[in-house]
């Protein structure tokens, strides 16, 4: 079976002749549908420009990523943010929200940016999944670090991507909401059959994936 | 409501302060696009009707024109409603001082300086002569005007010696403006070897009659002027204020809104801050116009305080409308325009925030080449961490004190040009000298 995301012999450096940081070093990783997948790597392994790439966020030197079988990379720029709102869900460690917008808008923003309608009662259900039903009309300043990751998550879900990409969504919060957070994400994942690629610097965390791919100067190493 | 829309009119309902600084932009930028041509339309519009009312009609005069010139000039092709006018003698009377001015005008020349004669006709022989109730009665010391005949003038001036004052108007006129029309007179006055001080355009009644292109292009530049300083402030909030928007931006463009979405997002947030500013903008700048124009009327010292006086007679009976239709149109599109040329650059920047920029934007470009040292201070203090933060990004710090710099100097003009319309100013504009002398002699005392 076809795997839902691979990359092929992908490459970025920053920088020239000695000063040149390898930050991906021809690197190659497959992806099933349903996975949980972690990538876990100490501070400057190239976690996060990985996650960039796999996002169609930042473009490679070198290499390909296919999504569904479909290079990213070939498509021009505003049709990669097209397939980006439909295809992939974005949780960052911060700054996920947008201040003007309510719950329930935040949620519904890359539907809506498709120009598609929504389907309240899958959408409904996902915020029963995250318990924020009683919060729809709120703004996020009033939110606590943990309610606006879950609102987070329930954007990445709402509009069914093939996969979700999470950079260490937890990083900001405290054990006790961490936990919350990732158990609530793991749930999600697999009832709604979600593909998840986690990025992780926590080993407790990576414990609850399926797969662990550990990452170190910009390679797979396992 | 679409998403992109919805967004910016939350967006806009959060920035509340940027906003309004921007609001208070447009309107005055509005006020003043519709304030101006209220203005300079409304004082055209009452002097072209004031003249219209009482002024004589003829297009030209030329003075001291001998007998000879005067034939040739009846029968130039180029002129009609030709008159002569001549004064052959005046009449002092020291004792009582009056004096009398007899005034030779044929019939042509009376009906150009709308002289209607109650009773009679014009003089013809030379023991002949019209006079007005005033002189019959004569109450008052003064000047009084008579009218004689051609026969009284020639008995008086002997041939070769007449002098008259010719008058007449163009053939050709339709449609010219007052500078083409002002060239065919002193072509002609020149064809006839008449001095140019002699030359007299009645400059007033043609302004009134045809366009005056030098008004027009001189309101045309002041939009400019207006429309560009309008730009610069808009542009210069935007601008400060986009820098705290880049993440946001960057926020969006990771969910997948296109760049597209992005500059409409930005340019549906600022038309709707104009919406609001702009019709707000028009009612204080007709209404300022208005006023503007009765003060500007009651101020003036006109050296010709007939005109002044019909002026503010026509504006306050209402009979000339100082309020028009285009000018609120013409307002309304250049201050939408306005705003859309101050949000383009704003658009475009904040279209290629890419996620990963906004994602480590610490409040710098990183894209340029950064800076890699310092020489730096040993000592700090605040004042020495506002210089270093001004000068870290270089190009946004006079960005800033250029725009604002400009926009105040357009400010400034604009008070200190306001501020010069006072009645000093005013009376030395139109009379040039320190001595005027005028006679009305057509009126009656």
């Amino acid at each position: 079976m076809q795997a839902i995301l691979e990359t092929k012999d992908l490459v970025k450096y920053y920088g020239e002749e000695e000063s040149q940081v390898r930050a991906i070093d021809h690197t190659e990783l497959k992806v099933e549908h349903g996975e949980f997948v972690a990538v876990v790597g100490r501070s400057g392994s190239g976690k996060s420009t990985l996650l960039h790439m796999l996002g169609g966020l930042d473009r490679p030197d070198s290499g390909q990523v296919l999504i569904e079988g479909r290079d990213i990379f070939s498509l021009k720029e505003e049709q990669l943010a097209v397939f980006r709102r439909r295809k992939i869900g974005f949780i960052f460690q911060d700054f996920n929200l947008m201040p003007a917008l309510n719950v329930w808008e935040n949620i519904v923003l890359p539907i809506g940016l498709d120009g598609k309608k929504v389907n309240r009662e899958y959408v409904i259900d996902i915020v029963k999944s995250i318990s924020m039903e009683d919060k729809l009309h709120v703004l996020p300043n009033t939110l606590s670090g943990g309610q606006k990751q879950r609102v987070a998550i329930a954007r990445a879900l709402a509009s069914r991507p093939a996969i979700i990409l999470a950079d260490e969504p937890t990083g900001n919060l405290d054990s006790k909401t961490e936990t919350e957070v990732i158990s609530i994400l793991k749930n999600c994942v697999s009832k709604y059959g979600q593909t998840l690629v986690m990025i992780t610097h926590d080993e407790t965390i990576a414990q609850m994936a399926d797969r662990i791919i550990l990452i170190a100067d910009g390679k797979v190493v396992s | 409501m679409n998403i992109v829309t919805k967004t910016a009119m939350s967006n806009f309902r959060r920035n509340k302060s940027r906003n309004i600084l921007i609001g208070i932009a447009i309107l005055l930028t509005t006020v003043l696009l519709t304030a101006v041509p209220t203005v300079l339309f409304g004082v055209f519009d009452l002097e072209n009707a004031a003249v219209l009312e009482f002024y004589p009609t003829y297009d030209v005069m030329f003075r001291d024109v001998d007998e000879k010139t005067a034939d040739q000039l009846f029968k130039d092709d180029r002129l009609t409603e030709v008159g002569l006018r001549e004064d052959p003698a005046y009449v002092v009377t020291p004792e009582s001082n009056i004096s009398v001015g007899m005034v030779f005008a044929d019939e042509s020349v009376c009906r150009q300086n709308r002289i209607e004669l109650k009773e009679g006709r014009l003089p013809e022989g030379a023991d002949e002569i019209v006079v007005s109730q005033g002189f019959l009665e004569m109450k008052k010391e003064g000047v009084y005007s008579v009218m004689v005949s051609k026969a009284f003038a020639d008995e008086i001036i002997p041939e070769g010696k007449h002098f008259y004052r010719f008058y007449g108007c163009l053939k050709e006129t339709k449609g010219q403006s007052t500078d083409r029309i002002e060239n065919e007179i002193e072509k002609i006055g020149e064809d006839y070897g008449i001095k140019e001080e002699s030359i007299v355009p009645n400059t007033e009644m043609l302004n009134a009659l045809y366009r005056d292109s030098a008004a027009y292009a001189g309101l045309v530049i002041f939009m400019i002027v207006i429309v560009m300083a309008g730009i610069l402030t808009i542009y210069s909030i935007y601008y400060v204020s986009m820098l705290g928007r880049v993440q946001e931006y960057g926020k969006l463009r990771a969910i997948g809104a296109t760049k597209k979405q992005i500059r409409s997002l930005v340019l549906r947030e600022g038309f709707a801050v104009a919406f609001a500013a702009v019709p707000l903008g028009i009612v204080l700048g007709t209404g300022s116009g208005a006023a503007a124009l009765h003060r500007i009327l009651n101020l003036s010292l006109s050296a010709n305080q007939l005109l002044a006086e019909t002026m503010k007679n026509l504006l306050e009976d209402g009979e000339v409308s100082i309020i028009h239709l285009w000018i609120v149109g013409l307002a309304v599109l250049i201050a939408f325009a306005t705003v859309y040329l101050a949000l383009l650059y704003p658009m475009k920047i904040a279209s290629k925030i890419t996620p990963v920029e906004a994602i480590r934007y610490q409040g710098e470009n990183t894209k340029k080449k950064k800076q890699k040292e310092r020489k730096g201070y040993i000592e700090l203090n605040t004042r020495k961490l506002t210089i270093s933060n001004l000068g870290r990004n270089r190009k946004r710090t006079v960005v800033t004190i250029l725009t604002l710099g400009v926009t105040g100097i357009f400010f400034m003009a604009v008070a200190t040009v306001l501020s010069c319309m006072n009645e000093k100013v005013m009376a030395n504009e139109d009379v040039r000298s320190d001595i005027y002398v005028n006679i009305d002699s057509w009126q009656e005392i």
